[in-house]
């Protein structure tokens, strides 16, 4: 394993691609928090959570053929397949009890020694954290329901007693000061 | 949509990965000319991206790790490792995993009478494969396409044209066919990832006993045809297994995908 371990994102899926495990093994410890935390932020149960962070890493095995580095970051890829499950298990659990979507941020538990990178992820975590909290309430729950929970505007707008058309005026407004507080911090580039 | 009206209200949608296809597309349509509308959407994405980091960072149990590399042991494809080492000439290559494993490898007949009857009980039909068998192919073997297409097409027509599915784990595979046809086409995807010198192929079996190679292919996404010495409406189930380069003339290993002809139902 070893001799990825400082292999770049792309290469460890080719390897992956041609059946390698041990650059999997090294995709994994590289992201699996990164996954994990996103998929308890959605999930919020450890248990569901974990196997969604199991699916994920399955799929990379099977699709890393499919993997085309100019459309996406490797994490970006990997979170979004992440992120379909989740959304997919949220689904299903509306359809057995339907339920109000919580808002409150999941659990935060101390993290073990991390290299230069991840404190740089860390660090960015808190800005957006900070970004998304310092929006007008409605704004941040618009944008949460939707990109936590996988809700549409009308599914939101049904749960807050609001038009769709204003929900949708919501995220537009909330994204664009997300998008300034951002560039701001240097954490995007806007054309 | 005129190039007047600018679909700004549902570009957060957009952008957050919410927006049903059918909505987005004529809004991909506007964003191709509508330059502030791009700039606007792009903005967004860039944004949506960085959310995940709002999770709270929290660690995955080691136990976690542990059983992800369990379940691949059980993934279709792994153990076929024939590719020259990476790493260099002290790396095992192994053949397959039931060989390197010395386990004993029952027939191949039974492992796909097995896989045939746990197939049919994740067997899915509908009308969705329709919509893949119009798209591209890029198999060697599709040298007449136009004409293939012409007959899916003319049965399409007639409220011929059926379809069967089959599911295993992420992998699926969708059987097209026109009555009395002795090609069908399959829409594949999911499917194990493959390594050097191997490559998919498609057999059919009337009996689960005896099988007739078909296409031998390379990409784990995408369509192509598959032809057969009969009907493939006399088949009772088309398999997937993973051979060498230039195929082989009886399935090495239980197939991975199994559609169950059988159980086809017609598109209208």
């Amino acid at each position: 394993m070893e001799r990825y371990r400082l292999a770049e994102d792309a290469d460890l899926i080719s390897a992956i691609a041609t059946g390698k495990e041990d650059a999997l093994g090294v995709l994994y410890d590289r992201y699996s928090r990164q996954c994990f935390s996103f998929a308890m932020r959605i999930l919020n149960v450890e248990g569901d959570a974990e196997e969604a962070v199991q699916e994920t890493f399955v799929r990379v095995w099977r699709s890393a053929r499919q993997y085309d580095v100019t459309r996406a970051g490797a994490i970006s890829w990997i979170l979004s397949i992440t992120r379909n499950l989740c959304l997919d298990e949220l689904r299903r659990r509306r359809r057995r009890a339907p339920e109000m979507p919580m808002l409150d941020d999941a659990p935060e538990r101390a993290g073990e020694d991390r290299t230069d990178l991840e404190a740089e992820r860390k660090i960015m975590g808190e800005q957006v954290r900070a970004a998304l909290k310092s929006l007008p309430s409605e704004q941040r729950s618009a944008l949460e329901l939707v990109y936590f929970h996988g809700l549409t505007s009308q599914e939101v707008g049904q749960l807050l007693s609001v038009p769709a058309p204003t929900v949708r005026s919501r995220l537009r407004l909330g994204l664009l000061k997300l998008g300034g507080i951002m560039q701001e911090k240097g954490l995007i580039a806007i054309d | 949509m005129t190039e007047h009206e600018h679909p700004v209200d549902f570009l957060p949608e957009l952008a957050l990965g919410v927006l049903p296809a059918a909505e987005a597309a004529p809004i991909r349509q506007h964003m191709a000319t509508c330059q502030p509308c791009r700039a606007e959407y792009e903005e967004m994405a860039r944004v949506a991206q960085l959310l995940p980091l709002a999770a709270e960072e929290i660690e995955p149990t080691p136990a976690a790790r542990e059983r992800l590399f369990e379940r691949l042991r059980d993934e279709p494809g792994r153990g076929v490792v024939a590719q020259a080492p990476i790493g260099g000439p002290d790396e095992p290559i192994v053949v397959s995993k039931e060989s390197a494993e010395g386990k004993i490898v029952r027939p191949v007949r039974w492992r796909w009478m097995g896989a045939i009857a746990a197939s049919a009980a994740a067997i899915l039909v509908g009308g969705a494969a329709l919509g893949y068998a119009f798209r591209g192919a890029d198999d060697e073997r599709l040298k007449d396409e136009n004409a293939r297409q012409a007959l899916v097409v003319e049965a399409a027509g007639r409220g011929d044209l059926r379809v069967a599915v089959g599911v295993s784990g992420g992998m699926r595979a969708s059987v097209v066919r026109a009555p009395g046809s002795k090609e069908a086409f399959v829409w594949v995807e999911g499917m194990p990832a493959l390594v050097e010198g191997k490559r998919y192929q498609a057999w059919f079996t009337k009996d689960g006993k005896t099988f007739e190679p078909s296409t031998v292919f390379a990409n784990g996404q995408g369509g192509l045809w598959l032809p057969a010495r009969d009907a493939v409406d006399s088949y009772a189930a088309m398999g997937l297994t993973i051979e060498d380069e230039g195929g082989a003339t009886e399935p090495s290993s239980a197939p991975f995908v199994v559609v169950d002809l059988t159980k086809s139902v017609r598109i209208r």
